[in-house]
């Protein structure tokens, strides 16, 4: 009996990334298209100093979802609106951010990383 | 306390007292740049002393010393991207008004260079304005003439950085060459007790001359240092 573990590690991204620990998201797409989907929801991001070489802890959220559940993947380049819970302790998709860079491949089975950027209302 | 000390407490109170509301100033040189820091802030103008040059000359010896001083004016400011979000926040918008709110969103880079650009502007014209020409330290002696303390000041260059993303924020730094001269008082060094003296005093010292093995007393004046 032979296992695809490929598609049983895709598979269990629906407990892992939109099970009870996931957080809504809130896609909008260039076309204005809403996508609402489950994913997992951080709100620090580790990155290394260019000046010092230090790891560093930022303020700057990123999302995790499983591809499957999108209509329409984020692509590099692209506008999109991000909305996710406030806080973590948030239960609804209420602050909205703008698409830094999606990430996936390499070490993401079945599953894009979005970083995330703030936004303001323009005075 | 060394003139360049003064120079630079004015250099912070002329950015200060002209500054309205569009920038903050601080005094000192920070280690790195977090976006964390200037949260908030969106713009800030530090003013730190960066190098100084002593020109030789023969009268410097033992008296006044012009000093060719240089300061750092380093500006940051911090962004996010800026746009319509209360059309991409209204549940009741169509696609067509959501995708038009997106694509003329300003990114947070975009936002960060016009932002440095305008504050390049205010601080450029705060440096050069005329009024500041002698760092607001020229007065009148005996009514009649002029007197100064720094002169020739020049913005010597300005250099802008690639913008950082920090955080979920972006950073954007650069730094003003501000030059200006003055001429530094050599008081020496303080003695033990804190305080310099001035007392003079003469000494007598017994030389032996050497063309007919004779000692002579001579008279040296000087300062008591200790």
């Amino acid at each position: 009996m032979t296992y695809d573990i490929r598609a049983l590690i895709e598979s269990d991204l629906q407990y892992t990334l939109a099970g009870d620990y996931g957080k809504p998201i809130i896609l909008i797409s260039p076309d204005g298209e809403t996508q609402s989907v489950r994913g997992q929801v951080l709100y620090d991001t580790n990155e290394f100093d260019a000046q010092t070489g230090a790891m560093i802890i930022y303020e700057k959220p990123n999302v995790s979802i499983r591809r499957s559940d999108l209509t329409r993947v984020p692509a590099d380049g692209e506008m999109w609106a991000v909305k996710i819970p406030d806080s973590p302790a948030g239960t609804e998709a209420n602050k909205t951010f703008l698409l830094e860079r999606p990430v996936e491949g390499g070490r993401s089975i079945g599953f894009i990383r979005l970083y995330l950027t703030a936004t303001e209302q323009t005075p | 306390m060394m003139e360049f000390r003064t120079a630079k407490a004015k250099l912070i109170q002329i950015l200060g007292d002209s500054a309205a509301g569009q920038f903050r100033v601080a005094g000192h040189q920070a280690q790195g740049e977090s976006s964390i820091d200037t949260t908030g802030l969106d713009r800030l103008v530090r003013v730190f002393f960066e190098q100084g040059d002593f020109p030789r000359s023969a009268s410097a010896f033992g008296g006044p010393v012009q000093h060719e001083m240089q300061f750092g004016i380093h500006m940051i400011v911090t962004a996010k991207a800026r746009g319509d979000l209360t059309t991409l926040n209204d549940p009741s918008a169509t696609a067509g008004q959501l995708s038009t709110a997106l694509a003329d969103f300003e990114k947070a880079t975009d936002v960060a260079d016009e932002s440095f650009d305008e504050l390049l502007d205010l601080v450029y014209q705060i440096l050069m304005d005329n009024r500041h020409h002698f760092l607001d330290t020229s007065t009148l002696k005996d009514d009649s003439e002029e007197m100064v303390t720094f002169g020739n000041r020049w913005v010597q260059g300005v250099e802008k950085d690639e913008p950082m993303p920090r955080g979920d924020l972006v950073t954007l730094t650069g730094s003003i060459r501000y030059t200006a001269e003055v001429i530094e008082e050599v008081t020496g060094a303080d003695a033990l007790s804190g305080e310099i003296s001035t007392e003079v005093v003469d000494v007598e010292v017994q030389t032996l001359d050497t063309d007919n093995d004779n000692l002579d007393t001579i008279t040296k004046t000087g300062i008591i240092s200790d």
